[in-house]
């Protein structure tokens, strides 16, 4: 037993020792950050007429991980969970805490499996971004006469048509979750409630409709492309000094798959719910 | 040939962008500190709807951020 403890203990401090030596000759290799990035996903290869882009790509791996690793968890359920099982357990009952407390019991358990496959999906396609010779892999192509450096691999959601497309499904979900709930004539009701207002209100609640699914997609888009391009500056500028910032970019994965996942949530109850209730009193006969 | 100024645009773009939602996110902290201070067994429910707010707050600075790359690499 206490050998055993010994070992893994030396095991860590190998790995501390090694670590520490790497970051220690790191700093005298001249940083050369010819990295750039660009707004829009570089496509690798052409399917008939469909661009097949990095982005693209790396969303499949990251989505034959998951499927590869659900499935082994879960090939031997047992009733006294394994390391794997306890794990899955853990993130399903956190997403389904989070379900249950804001769309109640019933129609929590119906929104968690989108809820949820968001929240895991946005963290792990993010937090794969941080490991080595991600995006450092080059393929060089050359168009007109020059030669251009396409990373192989790019962040999922560092390309709109991934985020609108998750943004486009989420809406779709709890805008059908309304209709469910209220029917197409108590939805129009809902929007234009004082009805001598509905003229100004009505535009308005449907733009907000719609931004909705603007705001959802730019979100996720834009913090993970900023979170690279700060990497990539912070590479050039600190050097190794990137690991600190690289820490950052982790808590700011998660901020973000929260925060995706729990506004999906949010706009579903509000839609199942009707708006809230802060009209007053005498507006209550619109429920 | 006109000047270029869609660097300064950028630079601008990003620059007021970001006013509001530092402002913003200070309110939402300073209102969650005294949350947690007044009532501390509270402080996991609190901490995720900071999270949650601090989150939306902060994407209007990318919106910015977005429309400066857009100008950048136009």
């Amino acid at each position: 037993m206490k050998s055993s403890k010994l070992r893994k203990n030396a095991l860590l401090y190998g790995f501390l020792v090694v670590a520490a030596v790497v970051l220690v000759l790191s700093f005298f290799i001249p940083s050369t950050s010819q990295v750039t990035a660009t707004p829009a996903a570089e496509n690798l290869f052409y399917v008939g007429p469909f661009g097949i882009s990095n982005s693209f790509v790396m969303m499949l791996l990251v989505m034959a991980g998951l499927v590869l690793f659900a499935y082994f968890a879960t090939r031997k359920i047992q009733l006294v969970p394994g390391r794997l099982q306890s794990m899955l357990e853990m993130l399903v009952e956190m997403v389904l805490g989070l379900c249950e407390n804001a769309a109640g019991r019933r129609a929590g358990r119906i929104i968690l499996p989108l809820v949820g496959t968001i929240f895991i999906y946005v963290l792990i396609a993010n937090w794969v971004t941080l490991l080595p010779g991600f995006g450092t892999v080059w393929l060089s192509e050359v168009s007109n006469g020059v030669t251009e450096q396409i990373p192989l691999l790019r962040a999922a959601n560092a390309d709109i048509n991934m985020t609108l497309a998750m943004a486009i499904f989420a809406f779709l979900a709890f805008q059908y979750a309304g209709l469910k709930a209220h029917g197409i004539k108590g939805r129009i009701k809902e929007m234009a409630t004082p009805l001598y207002l509905s003229p100004l209100l009505f535009p308005i609640h449907i733009i907000s409709e719609l931004s909705r699914l603007i705001s959802l997609s730019f979100r996720l888009f834009g913090n993970t492309f900023a979170g690279e391009i700060l990497l990539i500056l912070m590479v050039g500028l600190a050097g190794p000094g990137v690991v600190l910032f690289m820490g950052l970019e982790m808590l700011f994965a998660y901020i973000q798959a929260l925060v995706f996942s729990v506004l999906t949530l949010v706009y579903t109850s509000l839609a199942l719910g009707g708006f809230p209730a802060d009209h007053g009193p005498h507006e209550s006969h619109s429920s | 040939m006109p000047p270029d100024f869609t660097t300064l645009a950028a630079g601008i773009a990003i620059g007021l962008g970001a006013i509001g939602p530092g402002v913003g996110i200070g309110i939402a902290v300073r209102g969650a500190m005294e949350a947690i201070g007044r009532n501390p067994e509270t402080e996991n429910a609190v901490r995720t709807t900071m999270i949650l707010g601090v989150g939306l707050a902060e994407a209007v600075a990318i919106y910015a951020f977005v429309i400066a790359i857009i100008l950048v690499f136009k």
